[in-house]
């Protein structure tokens, strides 16, 4: 094992020749960055998920009525408090409000703090609504009525409240043309974890037309779609990912050509072969650190604090505008990225290494 | 008493077997002991930068031994062949062969660094050898902004900063002028004075009838003549 | 939709994928030197083996310390996979979710073992001045190899049966049951944990190889069973959490991997001595030292957690 005078030399050395390094480090820094990127937005877009889902309740009932989602009513609301385990039902309001001057809907979510006469709206939404004129109050156009309500403030969009309009009970039946005794969805508290589960079987077993969730189920939903998003996508960066390695060992095998005389200088002094790959090695891991680092910092920057241009189209639809990531880095999705793009880059260059290590020392000289 | 050097029989051979076969050294028997200062003579081409390669360890014979003190050395593996080098061996090119783009004590402590040796330590014998070769004036100048003299005293200095040994030096003089190339034989003294056992490969005929020169060897065509 | 397509274990094959490939280059390599290798010879043939041969040290080391990051890899991806799988609330339920699981991980532990084995005896190797194991390194790695390659398959097989609608049972079920062997009473067991480890620090100053070797491999079966049924109960500090996985969780401070590495390393010193003087012939006691270190940290780690429980409640769980 070598000590730190030869690790100080590698340094020394890898400055001396750091154009040598240049193409490799910003490349390999770009591909790091990309994967960087995607991961922090789709995991900062489950979190979103996840955390909204935090705030429901333990099982979710609604009711899937030929396919379709239709409001349930009162009396079921009493009917589920009937089952054994079940603390409280909790009926919710939700929906969406056709907005014809743009043909698209917005989300209708109740905010229990507002008032019969105002609403808030997300950045987004405040935004389009200027577009047609309406700054201060919107009319909801229900039936042949209209109703007019102040916009009293725009909310910052994250993914969940994105596209979404904000108002109380009351005005969110108006809009969504329900009656008082219809309900989006049934919220069920169930104090016992271990009866969730089985509440949620029993569910549909007394009434066929319901549906119901525990929450851990809609969690792990998202969960695969996720996951399962991610693995396409690394599926697909893989190959893009191979055809640099090729790019970077070609690259590589220039680059270590015309060292050959200084490496050949290098072992007629008592570098051994094995000496000299691994003064390749620690050069090339302070490269691929440098650029890991780097990557991952810029990313940070560019998604959480520029919100990811371009690369949030892809994710979120053109439509999407005004959102903000919240920032999520989890260890384990950078020891990830480490094994997925650290590690193969190391690989590559172990055999030119080797090769450039070989060279017959007075050959090389000459 | 053991000679230092002690080469059997030693042949090398380019590609053998195929049709470009060439023997660039035949049968060659050589002993030196561990003080005595041999010179190398023959023209250009006679083989004497394959046979000082082959003494340093830097590629192998196609047959024949090379004994440094009792130990094959041709026969060792890397490690420990390049240890050897480390250790035992000063070899100072014709060419120099200094890294450029650093700086002369960095490239004189270059060999030290294979080693594990605190910063102190290595400081004094780098500071040593620029002393013993003269050139500790210029510790921090780049390599590039040398002049050959200069250039070939940091590579004597390299040479000696493990305090090897042996001594292999190959046209040493060749890229230098003639104030430079007699400041080089005395250089060549010193070393005697300090007990090494050295090799100069060289057709300069400078060289011829220094008093301090154990053995004036000639070899022409690969072979050695008596 | 499968398993197979989430992220980390994308990742994990492709890695893998990437180290079966540097090793089968290595392999070409290998067998060449095994056929044409005479040490005698100062042929063009021979220096060019022995320069091959330092790729393949280097390309073997390199595949070591990837597989000891990727095990911890494939460690932590069991644990977050929990989640997806129904009924899998830590790494257990996940291992456990098909016949092949914990076949795969005692089997990873294993080859671990083997390239470490191999990692001395190259050392030992390039020690020599004539490459004197170089041959029996070479057979050794072929084994690995082939070793190696159906581990990979053995990881496919596990990872494309993970079912995904079907429960699977978690430690809350799995453990519950004491089946600790030989019918011993936990309390026996602890008492045989430390009466063992006591013999082995004994064995280790007195450089016994091949009782050492004995010992450990008793040691790490009964360590086993004492982790889970007894230390895992005061790490948790509840009488009936009896699980190997959930201490590698967050909750735990991550003691389950300063728990479990100090073990296996531990045992590796204590078991590789003697397999080393059984393949090549050389004596190589050094390592018993670090048996002892190892061994003499985990069990501290572990009776820390008893000892400090006890001294907060007074009593044992
Ligand atoms: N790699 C090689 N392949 C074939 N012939 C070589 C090679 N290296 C040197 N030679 C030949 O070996 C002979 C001796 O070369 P060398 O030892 O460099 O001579 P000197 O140093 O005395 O000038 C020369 O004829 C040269 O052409
Ligand atoms: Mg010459």
């Amino acid at each position: 094992m070598r000590n730190k005078s030869f690790i100080d030399f590698s340094v020394r050395l890898l400055i001396k020749e750091k154009k040598d390094y240049l193409f490799s480090f910003f490349i390999f820094a770009f591909i790091i960055f990309i994967v960087t990127a995607v991961l922090f937005i789709s995991n900062s877009i489950k979190r979103d998920l996840l955390v909204a889902l935090a705030n429901e309740g333990q099982v979710i009932v609604k009711n899937n009525k030929g396919g379709h989602y239709a409001p349930l009513n009162d009396a079921y609301l009493d009917a589920l408090l009937e089952i054994n385990g079940v603390d409280d039902v909790v009926g919710k309001v939700d929906g969406y409000y056709n907005f014809a001057q743009d043909r698209r809907y917005f989300h209708v979510v109740v905010e229990e703090d507002l008032n019969d006469s105002s609403i808030y709206v997300s950045e987004d939404v405040g935004e389009l609504l200027k577009k047609f004129k309406y700054e201060k109050e919107f009319n909801f156009l229900v039936k042949d009525t209209l109703i007019t309500l102040d916009i009293a403030k725009v909310v910052a969009s994250n993914i969940i409240s994105n596209n979404t309009i904000f108002v109380n009970e009351y005005n969110a039946r108006r809009v969504l043309e329900m009656d008082d005794d219809a309900y989006s969805y049934f919220v069920l508290k169930v104090p016992n974890e271990d009866e969730i589960e089985n509440i949620a079987l029993k569910i549909p077993k007394l009434y066929p037309n319901l549906v119901a969730l525990p929450d851990y189920e809609v969690e792990s939903d998202y969960d695969h779609l996720y996951y399962y998003k991610g693995g396409i996508f690394m599926i697909l960066y893989i190959v893009s990912l191979v055809s640099f390695f090729i790019l970077l060992k070609n690259q590589i095998s220039s680059v270590y050509g015309s060292r050959r005389k200084e490496i050949a200088i290098l072992r007629s002094i008592g570098f051994s072969i094995s000496d000299i790959i691994l003064l390749k090695f620690i050069q090339n891991s302070i490269v691929v650190f440098g650029a890991y680092f780097m990557a991952i910092i810029l990313s940070y920057l560019y998604v959480f604090f520029f919100d990811a241009p371009l690369l949030r189209n892809i994710f979120l639809g053109e439509h999407v505008t005004h959102i903000s990531f919240t920032p999520v880095v989890d260890i384990k999705m950078l020891f990830l990225i480490f094994i997925f793009t650290v590690i193969p880059y190391l690989a590559s260059i172990l055999i030119p290494s080797w090769k450039l290590a070989i060279e017959d020392i007075s050959e090389a000289m000459k | 008493m053991k000679p230092k050097i002690a080469i059997e029989h030693l042949y090398k051979i380019y590609n053998e077997g195929k049709e470009s076969e060439f023997a660039a050294l035949k049968d060659i028997t050589l002993s030196v002991g561990a003080d005595e200062i041999i010179i190398l003579k023959g023209v250009s081409g006679s083989g004497k930068s394959t046979l000082l390669s082959l003494m340093a360890a830097f590629s192998k014979p196609s047959r024949g031994t090379i004994l440094i003190d009792g130990e094959n050395i041709s026969k060792l593996p890397d490690i420990f062949a390049s240890k050897f080098r480390n250790k035992e061996i000063g070899f100072i090119f014709q060419s120099f062969n200094l890294i450029e783009g650093l700086s002369v004590s960095e490239n004189v402590r270059i060999p030290l660094v294979l080693e594990p040796l605190e910063k102190k330590e290595i400081d004094q014998k780098v500071e040593k050898a620029l002393q013993l070769a003269n050139i500790a004036h210029k510790s921090q100048q780049n390599i590039a902004d040398l002049s050959g003299g200069e250039k070939q005293r940091c590579a004597i200095a390299r040479a000696l900063v493990n305090n090897p040994s042996i001594i292999f030096a190959d046209e040493p003089t060749a890229n230098l002028d003639k104030e430079n190339s007699l400041k080089f034989i005395e250089v060549l003294e010193k070393f005697k004075t300090l007990k090494k056992c050295v090799v100069v490969a060289t057709h300069d005929s400078l060289f011829d009838d220094l008093p301090f020169v154990s053995q004036y060897i000639n070899i022409t065509d690969g072979e050695l003549v008596l | 939709m499968s398993i197979f397509l989430l992220d980390s274990i994308v990742v994990m094959f492709f890695v893998e994928t990437v180290l079966l490939l540097l090793m089968g280059t290595s392999m070409f390599a290998v067998a060449k030197i095994l056929k044409y290798w005479n040490f005698d010879a100062s042929t063009t043939l021979q220096y060019a083996l022995e320069k091959k041969n330092y790729l393949v040290n280097t390309i073997i080391l390199f595949t070591i310390g990837v597989k000891i990051i990727l095990f911890v890899f494939f460690v932590k991806s069991l644990d977050d996979l929990a989640p997806l799988v129904p009924g899998a609330m830590c790494a257990t339920g996940v291992i456990g979710a098909n016949k092949f699981g914990n076949t795969l991980l005692i089997y990873k532990i294993f080859t671990l073992f083997l390239l470490g084995v191999w990692v001395v005896i190259n050392r030992l190797d390039l020690k020599t001045k004539k490459f004197d194991y170089l041959r029996k390194k070479y057979y050794l790695f072929i084994v690995i190899f082939a070793l190696l390659g159906i581990e990979f398959a053995l990881e496919l097989l596990y990872f494309t049966n993970i079912p995904l609608n079907t429960p699977v049972f978690c430690c809350s079920v799995v453990f519950v049951v004491e089946n600790l062997p030989f019918g011993l009473e936990t309390v026996d067991l602890v008492k045989i944990f430390y009466l063992l480890f006591v013999s082995i620090l004994v064995v280790d100053y007195f450089n016994k190889a091949s009782l050492s070797f004995v010992l450990n491999i008793l040691f790490l079966l009964l360590a086993y069973y004492c982790v889970t049924y007894f230390f895992g109960t005061y790490v948790y500090e509840e009488p009936n959490h009896k699980c190997p996985f959930c201490m590698l969780q967050k909750e735990y401070h991550y003691i389950g991997y300063l728990i479990w590495s100090t073990l296996f390393l531990g045992t590796y010193f204590g078991i590789s001595p003697h397999i080393i003087y059984s393949l090549i012939g050389k004596k190589y006691q050094r390592l018993l030292r670090y048996n002892a270190l190892f061994l003499t940290l985990f069990v501290a780690i572990c009776s820390y957690y008893v000892i400090s429980f006890y001294l907060r409640n007074g009593v044992f769980l």
